[in-house]
């Protein structure tokens, strides 16, 4: 009897610990906040109208006043330099530290290395729908901390990424395309941007590939 | 100083210095120096903002290879 109760307290403690590891993202890096499950993302996704681009007339980055002071001598970028490192040190400026970035899983340990990526590109939020926002709307847009529209990752795989939607680039890991489509249409559906049909044919593909 | 300019759609997108890859309606503007020096920018149509090619110091031999040049950038960069 004792036998029993112990070896089914083993299989338990496995069972746990075994939940665990699933629940845990693959690395200790944290991820931006407000992921939605499969679920959220697809009603979120539903509700996103279909649209063709805008033009870029007018467009360039100073539209969307980024990297804004967030108090204590920190602005946007080093603010999530610092959420999304393993560990780093120097306040801001942040000196060095470990980023693992999500989209590639490349792992580097110094700052120079590591762009933060506007998950939807200034330029794209642009055509589907921000060239009629206010400088007040796209400087919040810009320096979004409240959503999953900001991430850590190499300045390689960002500029590689540009400006396009999920219909031409998706992160070269795969086992980063769920999440990633997740982030996109959170960041699409919280600023009311609308989005061509290819971008969402690509997003569903993405999203069918969840498993929660 | 000639300068030569061509719009053009890029769905894959180009590379560019500042921001990466851009993609959509894009005009590539070549600008051939009296010296055969070749500065090449690239923005959206209409935009308010000029990007640079990657690499510099293009220079020509013969400044009647401008035109020929910049058309054949216009179709790779197309194509890219």
């Amino acid at each position: 009897m004792l036998k029993i109760k112990k070896s089914m307290l083993i299989v338990f403690a496995f069972i746990l610990s075994f939940t665990a590891l699933q629940l845990d993202p693959p690395s200790v890096s944290a991820l931006p906040p407000g992921t939605p499950s499969k679920s959220e993302a697809q009603s979120q996704l539903n509700s996103l109208t279909v649209k063709s681009e805008g033009p870029m007339t007018g467009y360039s980055r100073d539209e969307f006043p980024h990297w804004i002071g967030q108090g204590n001598g920190c602005d946007t970028r080093q603010i999530v330099l610092q959420r999304d490192a393993d560990y780093y040190s120097g306040d801001c400026p942040v000196t060095s530290g470990k980023w693992y970035s999500y989209f590639d899983g490349v792992i580097v340990y110094s700052p120079s290395e590591i762009d933060i990526d506007h998950v939807v590109p200034m330029a794209e939020a642009w055509r589907s729908g921000a060239s009629s926002w206010t400088t007040e709307q796209r400087r919040a847009f810009a320096n979004d901390l409240n959503g999953p529209q900001l991430i850590a990752v190499t300045a390689s795989v960002n500029r590689s990424k540009g400006d396009q939607d999920p219909s031409t680039w998706q992160p070269p890991r795969t086992g980063a395309r769920c999440a990633y489509a997740k982030w996109w249409i959170n960041t699409k559906y919280r600023w009311d941007l609308h989005l061509q049909s290819s971008e969402k044919t690509a997003l569903q593909t993405m999203l069918n590939g969840c498993v929660y | 100083m000639e300068k030569l300019s061509s719009t053009f759609t890029a769905s894959h997108g180009v590379m560019t210095a500042e921001v990466g890859v851009i993609s959509g309606e894009l005009e590539l503007r070549t600008t051939c120096h009296e010296d055969g020096v070749l500065s090449l920018k690239i923005t959206y149509v209409g935009a308010a903002e000029w990007y640079t090619l990657p690499g510099e110091e293009y220079r020509l031999h013969d400044l009647r290879d401008h035109e020929v040049v910049h058309r054949m950038l216009v179709r790779v960069l197309e194509r890219g």
